[in-house]
C-alpha cells in the first residue's frame, strides 16, 4: 500500500514542473506584469500566462516545457488564476542573496487539483523557501488572434532600437498612431501632446528593420498607456514582430532567447475608434 | 514668564551644568569607527537617544514611543576600551549624567569619523546658551598642520527623578537563542517579504532551524534556514521545541538594513509569543534590540 502511494505520487498532481534556474521565468513574467492578476494555462507545450486589461489589451507569455527540467501534466489543459505580483515576489525571493553568479534558484512548482493552492518550492545555497499561492477560478478570456491570411502588415524590428524610439515618444500624448505605408514603404509612429506633434518614420530599408510587408496602407491609433507596457518586453527580447489586421488590432510578438531556447511574449491591443 | 522666573530658570540650568562635567577623547582609529557604526545603527532605529554616562560605562538608550516607552535599543560601551581620556563628574551620589539628543545630528556630526585622516574624536558637555554636546574632530591635513571640525548638538539634560525610565530592561528569559545566518541574505529575503505582508513570523527550533514567514490574502511564504548554532534553549518540558513570535516586518528590516552590521555576529533570541531580541555582544560593547510581538 505504502509503495503504491509513493509510486503514484506525481500522478496525484495536475501539474509538476521543475526548473534549475527561475531567473528566466521571473523575467518573462515581469514583462507581462502590467496588471495584478494573471491566468496560467498549462498544456503539453508548456506554460502560458495571460494578463488582460479592460478587454482591450492582452499580454501572453509562453514558457516552453523545454525551459523546465521536469514537466508533468495529468490533464489536457490545466488553468488557474493567481496574483502575479506575489508570484513574481516569491520567484525572486533569493535575488541578490548570493554574490556568486553561478548560484541559481531552483524551482519546483506543484498544483494538486482545481481550487487548491499552487505550491512553489525554491532553493538556493541550501536555503529553502516554500510558498503557497491561492488560486482563483478562471473566467473567460479574450480570444485575440491574427491569422496569416488576414494580416495587412507585418514588420520585424530590432528590439533594442525600437525600445529607444518608443521610450522617446511624447508621454503627454493620449494616443500613439501607427502608420504602415505601402508606397513608399515606411513605418511611422506619431504622437500629439502638450509640446506639439511628433512623428518618427522608419523606412523599410532601415537597418533596424529586418522585414517589411505591407499589403495596404493603414493608419491606426492606440492609447499611449496601453502601448507603454511594451517597453518592459523589449528589455529582454531581441526581435519584435508587429502585425495588424484590417480592423487595426495590433499584435506585437517579442522573441526572447533563454539559453538555447526561444520564448515568446505577445501583446494584443485594440485600436481607438476615431470619432470622425 | 516673568523676568524673575527667567533668571531663576537660567540659574537652575547654570548650576546643573556647573556641577556636571564630561569630556572624552577617542584616538584609536578602530574605536572611532566602531563608535561611529554604533551611532549609525541607532540612527536607523530611532529619532532620539539617551546618553547615560557613568564613570566606567557609556550607555546609548532608545525608547519606543509607540509602545509604552519600552526600551527598544540598549547598548553599553566600555569606557576603558573606547576612550583614551575620560573625565566626568555627575550628579547625585551615583555619579551619572543622563541627557537626550537627536540621533541624526549625532550621526551626521560624526560622519567624518569614517575618513582615514581623522586623528582624534573629542566629546564634551558644554554650556553655550543651552546645554550642548560638543564634538571636536581633529583631521590630519596636507595643507595646514591641523584641521578642526566642531559640532554643537543641543541636548536635554534629564533630571534624576526621571532616570528610572532608563533603567536596564529586565530581559524575560529566552525560550531559545541562535546565531543568525548571514545578515546579507536575511536582509534580502526580509526586504522581499516586506512587499508581501506587514507581519513577519520568526520561528526557531531546537534543531537549529529558523523559519521566517509572511502571508497575505493570496499567499503564504516561508523561508527555512537550517544548521544554525543553537546557543541556548530552555529545557524542553514537552515535545514542543519550537518557539515563534510575530513582529513588525518594517522594524526588523530597519535593523537588518544597518550596513555596519555586516561584519558583526548577531544573536537572535525568541520569547514565545512575546519578544524577538537581537543582540551583538562583543568584548568592548553590547547592543540589544528588542521587538515586541504585534497584535493581530
Amino acid at each position: 500500500m505504502e509503495s503504491d502511494k509513493n509510486g503514484s505520487f506525481d500522478e496525484k498532481y495536475l501539474l509538476v514542473a521543475k526548473a534549475d534556474n527561475v531567473k528566466h521565468i521571473s523575467s518573462l513574467l515581469r514583462a507581462v506584469n502590467f496588471k495584478d492578476v494573471g491566468v496560467c494555462f498549462a498544456t503539453e507545450h508548456g506554460l502560458k500566462i495571460v494578463v488582460e486589461d479592460s478587454k482591450c489589451v492582452q499580454a501572453n507569455t509562453f514558457i516552453g516545457c523545454e525551459i523546465f527540467q521536469e514537466y508533468q501534466l495529468s490533464d489536457d489543459t490545466v488553468a488557474f488564476r493567481v496574483d502575479l505580483n506575489t508570484l513574481i515576489e516569491c520567484l525572486t525571493i533569493f535575488d541578490g542573496c548570493s554574490t556568486n553568479p553561478s548560484f541559481t534558484t531552483a524551482l519546483k512548482l506543484t498544483y494538486k487539483e482545481y481550487g487548491s493552492p499552487v505550491k512553489l518550492l525554491l532553493e538556493e545555497g541550501g536555503i529553502i523557501t516554500d510558498c503557497s499561492l491561492r488560486t482563483m477560478e478562471v473566467f473567460d478570456i479574450l480570444d485575440f488572434s491574427i491569422p496569416a491570411e488576414s494580416t495587412i502588415s507585418k514588420i520585424i524590428l530590432r528590439s533594442s532600437d525600437f525600445k529607444d524610439i518608443l521610450s522617446d515618444i511624447d508621454s503627454t500624448s493620449d494616443y500613439v498612431e501607427f502608420m504602415f505605408s505601402e508606397e513608399p514603404q515606411f513605418f511611422k509612429i506619431s504622437t500629439s501632446g502638450i509640446a506639439g506633434k511628433c512623428s518618427v518614420e522608419i523606412p523599410s530599408k532601415s537597418e533596424i528593420m529586418e522585414q517589411f510587408v505591407c499589403n495596404a496602407t493603414i493608419t491606426v491609433k492606440y492609447k499611449y498607456k496601453q502601448i507603454k507596457p511594451f517597453l518592459k518586453c523589449m528589455n529582454i527580447s531581441q526581435k519584435t514582430l508587429i502585425r495588424t489586421n484590417e480592423e487595426g488590432l495590433l499584435c506585437c510578438q517579442f522573441m526572447v532567447q533563454v539559453d538555447s531556447h526561444t520564448c515568446y511574449l505577445e501583446y494584443f491591443c485594440t485600436p481607438i475608434v476615431d470619432e470622425d | 514668564m516673568t523676568v524673575h522666573q527667567w533668571i531663576i530658570l537660567f540659574i537652575l540650568i547654570k548650576t546643573i551644568n556647573e556641577r556636571m562635567k564630561f569630556r572624552g577623547k577617542i584616538v584609536d582609529p578602530h574605536c572611532m569607527k566602531q563608535f561611529y557604526s554604533i551611532v549609525i545603527i541607532l540612527s536607523k532605529l530611532c529619532k532620539s537617544v539617551v546618553l547615560r554616562l557613568s564613570s566606567n560605562k557609556l550607555y546609548l538608550i532608545a525608547l519606543n514611543e509607540s509602545n509604552n516607552n519600552q526600551i527598544s535599543v540598549w547598548s553599553v560601551l566600555d569606557q576603558h576600551s573606547f576612550f583614551k581620556d575620560y573625565d566626568m563628574i555627575g550628579e547625585t551620589e551615583s555619579n551619572e549624567i543622563f541627557f537626550s539628543l537627536p540621533i541624526d545630528m549625532f550621526a551626521s556630526s560624526l560622519s567624518s569619523a569614517k575618513q582615514t585622516n581623522l586623528k582624534t574624536l573629542k566629546m564634551k558637555l558644554t554650556d553655550k546658551h543651552s546645554p550642548c554636546l560638543t564634538i571636536e574632530l581633529e583631521l590630519e591635513s596636507q595643507v595646514s598642520s591641523k584641521q578642526l571640525c566642531v559640532h554643537d548638538i543641543p541636548v536635554t539634560i534629564i533630571l534624576p527623578k526621571d532616570w528610572p525610565e532608563y533603567n536596564e530592561p529586565a530581559i524575560p528569559s529566552h525560550n531559545i537563542s541562535v546565531i543568525m545566518p548571514s545578515i546579507r541574505v536575511v536582509r534580502h529575503i526580509v526586504d522581499k517579504m516586506k512587499r508581501i505582508g506587514p507581519r513577519l513570523k520568526v520561528s526557531l527550533d531546537s534543531s537549529g532551524k529558523m523559519v521566517l514567514g509572511v502571508s497575505n490574502l493570496s499567499a503564504t511564504v516561508d523561508t527555512h534556514f537550517v544548521g544554525l548554532e543553537v546557543i541556548g534553549i530552555q529545557s524542553a518540558t514537552g515535545k514542543e521545541n519550537k518557539y515563534s513570535t510575530v513582529v513588525d516586518i518594517k522594524k526588523i528590516s530597519q535593523f537588518l538594513n544597518c550596513d555596519t552590521l555586516n561584519f558583526a555576529k548577531i544573536l537572535c533570541h525568541v520569547v514565545e509569543g512575546l519578544l524577538l531580541h537581537c543582540s551583538i555582544e562583543e568584548n568592548e560593547y553590547v547592543l540589544h534590540y528588542f521587538l515586541s510581538e504585534i497584535d493581530d
